[in-house]
C-alpha cells in the first residue's frame, strides 16, 4: 500500500505539468457529461414514484357524427360528455377530469391591482389520487363537487403571499365577482414533469388555486385549454357539451396496475354502448397510458437537451482521447528507464502494473475534480432560462455514475498507452 | 520518398497521435461551430422595427358585473396623453412577443390562393402603427386615413382594399422590391384582392417557427383591433419613464382591468432569444476548450518529438542546415500531419452532421464551412508548433558530441 502510494506520488512529481493537464482535461469531460446526464434524468424523472403505474391517462377516439376519422391518431383528451359519463361510472378507484383556467384574483382590501391566477379545475378525487399532501385543512368533498360549493384549495405559495402563513383554512379569497372559502392549503406539491397538464409545458410553474370544476362552471371561469376540435366552436364552461372538441383530460387510478385490462374492457363496453345509442359512428379506439408511458408518449424531453447531451458525450470522448495522447507521450518519454527495468528482469506485466499504479493518482484527482466541476456546472445550468433546468437537482445516483465514468475513462486513457509501452522490446527501449 | 515523410515514418506513434487528435477535433469542432453559427444567425435577425424606444401593453377587462370596462379608444387616448409618449397605435401583435398570430396564404391576382398561394403572416394595424413601430418604408407610402376599415379575420365583412407587404414577400411574389400598385389575392372569405400601397422592411412573426416564411407579412389597415395590444413609441431614451406613465394612464381610465403585459420591447426581444444565447455561449465554450486542448496536445507532442530527435537535428545542423531550414522542416512536417488529420476529420464531420440531421433539427453543413475549419486547424497546428520548432533551431551542432 505504501509502495503504491509512493508510486503515485513519484509519478506525479516526475511530470507535474502533464499530470495537472490530464486531470483538468478528464475532469472537464466528466463534468460536461455528468451534468447533462443529470439534466436528462430530471427530464425523464418519475413524478409520482411508487404509484405511477396505477394512474392512467385515458384517450377515446370521439367518433361522433360529423367527425372525420383520424385513423389511430387519438386526441389527448376526452369530449365533455365522455368525461362526465366516465366520472359517474363505477369502475376505477378514483377519477378526475383536469382543466386549466385563469381566475381573476381581486384584492379585497382594495390595495394593488387585479391579476390572473393560474388554476386547475377538477374534482375532490384529484388530491388523494395524485397524493397531494395538505399543510392545513384538506380537499373539498364529493358533496362540494355536486353542489358546486364556493370553495378552493390553494398552494402554500399563494397562501403565504396573501396571508403570510400556510394556516389559512377558512379565509376568504375573491375571484371575479365571487367569494371563495379556502378549505385546504397544500404542502409544497409540484410534480415534475407536470404530467397531468403537459400541454401547458412539462416544466411550467405549478398552479396556485384548485377549484371544483362544477363551481367553475357556475362562475364561467376563463379556460386555458388546448382543444382538438373538428367543427366550428371553441369549448367554454357555459355550454361545455356543445363544443365539437376533445378538450377534457381525464385520469383514473386503479387498485393495482394489473386492473388495466379490466378497465379497458369496461371502456370498450362503454364505446359499444355509445355506438348502439347512435352517438358514435363506429367502435372507437380507446387507450390507457400510465404516468411514465404518457410522459414518454408526449415526448417531454426537449430536443435541445438531447442535442446538448450528445455534444457533451462527444466532448468527453475527445477529452479522453487527448488525455490518452498526453499519457502516451509521458510514458514514451520514460522508455529508457522502463527499458532498463525490463533488461534487469521486470516482466511486461510488472511494467504495465507499475505504470497503471502511477497514474491511479491521476484517476483519483480526476474523480474529485469531475465531481466538483459537476456541482459548479449544475449551479450554472440552474440559472438558465429554460424551464426544465430549474427542476434539476443534485442526484447522488448520477454522481456515482459520474465517478464510475471517471474511473472507466481514466482506465481507458491509461491502459492503452501503458500496454503499448510495456510491450516494447527492452533493446529498442534502451536504444531510443 | 520525401525526407519529411521518411522522418515521419520513423516516428509513427507521435505522428499518429496528432493525426487522431486533429481528426477528432475537426469532426466535433466543425459541428459545434456550425451549430453556433445557426443560433447566432437567429439571434442577429433584425425584427424589422426600430425597437429601442418601443414598449407594449396588453390589458384585459375584469369578468365582473357592474364595473364598466374601458374602451380601446379611451385607453389609446389616455396613453397618448401620458408623459414621454410620442406615438401610440393598436396592433394585433408584434414580432417576437409570442402572442397569437394569424397566418394565411396570399398570391398574385389571378391565381387560386388555396393552391398557388404563399404562406404569410397577417398583422392588423390601427392608425399610427408605422410611426409607433418605426418600420422602414422601402417604397410606396403609409396608409391614408380613409383606408382603415372595420375588419376582423373571424367575421365575413369586406377586407381592406390596401395593404403593406414586407420586402421578402414582395420579392417572393413579384420578383422585385418595387411592388407598389400591384394587386394581391388574399386567402380570406371570398378571396378578395387588395392593392399594395407600400413595401416595408422585413418584419418578423410573433414567434419564429415558419423558417424562411417568417419574414413574409401582409399588413391590413383596420379601425379596431379587438384583443390586440397597445404599442407605444417613447421619446428617445425615456422608454421606462414612458412605461410607468402609460401604466398609470391606463389605470386612470379604469381600475377594473388586468395588465397582462407591460414591458419594453427591447426586453421582449432579449428574453425571446435568451435560450439561444445561452446555447451560443455553451457551444463557444466547448469549441474554444476543444481547440485549446488540441493545441496543447500538439505542443506537448512536438516537444517530445523534438527531444527524441535532438541528435539528428544536431547532425543536420553540423552538416550545414540553417536554423530557418530546421524551422521550415518542423512547420512542413506539422502541415503534413495536421492536414492528414483534418482530412480524416472531414469524413468524421460529415458523418456526425448526418447523424445530427437525423436525430435533431440540424441543417446540412455547407462544404465551404468545412474548408474554413480545415484552414483554422492548419493555422492552429502551425501556431502550436512554432515554439518547439524555434527550440529545435536553437539546438547546437555540438549536441551530437554531447551525446544528448
Amino acid at each position: 500500500m505504501v509502495y503504491f502510494l509512493s508510486q503515485i506520488f513519484l509519478g506525479f512529481r516526475r511530470s507535474p505539468v502533464f499530470c495537472v493537464l490530464i486531470v483538468i482535461i478528464i475532469s472537464m469531460g466528466i463534468a460536461a457529461s455528468t451534468s447533462m446526464l443529470v439534466v436528462l434524468r430530471t427530464l425523464h424523472a418519475n413524478p409520482l414514484p411508487g404509484i405511477s403505474d396505477r394512474l392512467f391517462h385515458l384517450q377515446i377516439e370521439p367518433s361522433v357524427v360529423g367527425r372525420p376519422s383520424t385513423r389511430g391518431k387519438l386526441p389527448d383528451s376526452l369530449t365533455w360528455d365522455d368525461a362526465a359519463a366516465l366520472l359517474r361510472a363505477t369502475p376505477g378507484k378514483r377519477k378526475a377530469s383536469i382543466l386549466g383556467a385563469q381566475l381573476t384574483f381581486v384584492p379585497t382590501e382594495g390595495v394593488g391591482h387585479a391579476r390572473w391566477v393560474k388554476s386547475t379545475l377538477t374534482q375532490s378525487a384529484f388530491f388523494p389520487m395524485f397524493r397531494a399532501q395538505f399543510a392545513d385543512g384538506g380537499a373539498w368533498t364529493a358533496v362540494d363537487d355536486d353542489q358546486a360549493s364556493r370553495v378552493v384549495v390553494i398552494s402554500d405559495v399563494l397562501s403565504r403571499s396573501l396571508f403570510g402563513s400556510t394556516k389559512t383554512t377558512g379565509r376568504i379569497i375573491r375571484f371575479g365577482d365571487f367569494d371563495f372559502r379556502v378549505v385546504g392549503v397544500l404542502k409544497h406539491w409540484a410534480p415534475k414533469p407536470r404530467f397531468y397538464a403537459l400541454s401547458e409545458g412539462a416544466f411550467a410553474p405549478p398552479e396556485d388555486v384548485f377549484m371544483p370544476l362544477s363551481t367553475a362552471r357556475d362562475i364561467r371561469a376563463a379556460l386555458s385549454v388546448s382543444p382538438d376540435c373538428w367543427g366550428s366552436g371553441f369549448p367554454d364552461l357555459e355550454r361545455p357539451a356543445k363544443a365539437p372538441c376533445s378538450w377534457v383530460p381525464f385520469w383514473v387510478e386503479l387498485d393495482v396496475a394489473g386492473d388495466a385490462p379490466g378497465y379497458l374492457r369496461f371502456l370498450s363496453g362503454y364505446v359499444k354502448e355509445q355506438q348502439a345509442l347512435g352517438r358514435f359512428q363506429r367502435e372507437s379506439v380507446v387507450q390507457l397510458h400510465n404516468v411514465m408511458e404518457w410522459i414518454e408518449e408526449k415526448n417531454v424531453v426537449p430536443s435541445a437537451a438531447r442535442l446538448q447531451a450528445f455534444i457533451a458525450y462527444g466532448f468527453l470522448f475527445i477529452c479522453i482521447g487527448n488525455a490518452s495522447g498526453l499519457l502516451f507521450i509521458m510514458f514514451l518519454g520514460r522508455r529508457r528507464e522502463l527499458g532498463l527495468r525490463r533488461a534487469l528482469g521486470a516482466t511486461q506485466r510488472q511494467i504495465f502494473r507499475h505504470l497503471v499504479a502511477e497514474t491511479a493518482g491521476i484517476g483519483l484527482m480526476s474523480c474529485a475534480g469531475g465531481i466538483a466541476l459537476t456541482i459548479a456546472a449544475m449551479a450554472l445550468l440552474r440559472q438558465r432560462p429554460e424551464a426544465h433546468y430549474a427542476a434539476i437537482e443534485f442526484d447522488p445516483a448520477v454522481v456515482c455514475i459520474g465517478v464510475a465514468l471517471t474511473l472507466v475513462a481514466t482506465a481507458v486513457a491509461t491502459c492503452v498507452p501503458a500496454w503499448h509501452v510495456a510491450r516494447s522490446h527492452p533493446y529498442r527501449m534502451l536504444n531510443s | 520518398m520525401h525526407p519529411i515523410i521518411r522522418a515521419l515514418a520513423r516516428h509513427k506513434l507521435p505522428a499518429m497521435i496528432i493525426v487522431v487528435e486533429v481528426a477528432m477535433a475537426c469532426a466535433v469542432v466543425s459541428n459545434t461551430l456550425y451549430l453556433l453559427s445557426t443560433f447566432a444567425s437567429r439571434v442577429n435577425l433584425s425584427t424589422g422595427m426600430d425597437g429601442d424606444d418601443v414598449l407594449w401593453l396588453r390589458s384585459s377587462g375584469l369578468p365582473t358585473t357592474g364595473t364598466p370596462t374601458s374602451s380601446d379608444e379611451a385607453d389609446a387616448v389616455a396613453v397618448r396623453g401620458a408623459a414621454h409618449v410620442r406615438h401610440v397605435a393598436r396592433v394585433s401583435a408584434l414580432p417576437l412577443t409570442n402572442t397569437a398570430s394569424y397566418r394565411f396564404k396570399v398570391g398574385v391576382d389571378g391565381d387560386d390562393v388555396d393552391i398557388a398561394g404563399t404562406a404569410a403572416g397577417m398583422y392588423l394595424w390601427g392608425k399610427g402603427a408605422v410611426q409607433a413601430l418605426g418600420v422602414r418604408l422601402m417604397s410606396g407610402r403609409d396608409f391614408l386615413p380613409e383606408e382603415y376599415v372595420e375588419f376582423s379575420p373571424f367575421s365575413d365583412g369586406p377586407a381592406p382594399a390596401s395593404v403593406l407587404i414586407t420586402r421578402a414577400l414582395a420579392v417572393r411574389l413579384f420578383g422585385s422590391v418595387d411592388a407598389v400598385g400591384r394587386r394581391l389575392r388574399l386567402q380570406l372569405n371570398g378571396q378578395p384582392s387588395a392593392t399594395v400601397v407600400g413595401v416595408i422592411d422585413d418584419l418578423l412573426s410573433p414567434s419564429l417557427r415558419h423558417g424562411g416564411d417568417d419574414a413574409n407579412q401582409v399588413i391590413l389597415p383596420v379601425l379596431r383591433v379587438p384583443g390586440g395590444l397597445l404599442v407605444v413609441r417613447a421619446e428617445r431614451s425615456h422608454a421606462s419613464q414612458a412605461l410607468d406613465a402609460a401604466k398609470r394612464a391606463l389605470f386612470g381610465v379604469s381600475h377594473a382591468r388586468i395588465l397582462t403585459k407591460a414591458e419594453l420591447f427591447s426586453q421582449t426581444e432579449h428574453e425571446y432569444f435568451r435560450g439561444d444565447r445561452s446555447m451560443i455561449w455553451t457551444l463557444a465554450m466547448i469549441s474554444a476548450f476543444l481547440t485549446l486542448l488540441t493545441a496543447i496536445s500538439i505542443v506537448s507532442i512536438s516537444n517530445y518529438w523534438l527531444i527524441q530527435r535532438r541528435r539528428s537535428i544536431g547532425i543536420r545542423r553540423a552538416l550545414g542546415a540553417r536554423r530557418s531550414q530546421i524551422i521550415a522542416h518542423f512547420l512542413a512536417e506539422n502541415l503534413v500531419v495536421v492536414a492528414s488529420g483534418a482530412a480524416l476529420g472531414l469524413a468524421g464531420a460529415v458523418v456526425l452532421n448526418t447523424a445530427m440531421m437525423r436525430w435533431f433539427e440540424v441543417g446540412r453543413m455547407p462544404a465551404s464551412w468545412l474548408i474554413w475549419i480545415v484552414l483554422l486547424l492548419l493555422g492552429l497546428g502551425q501556431a502550436a508548433v512554432i515554439m518547439p520548432a524555434w527550440r529545435a533551431s536553437r539546438i547546437h551542432p555540438g549536441a551530437i558530441a554531447a551525446g544528448g
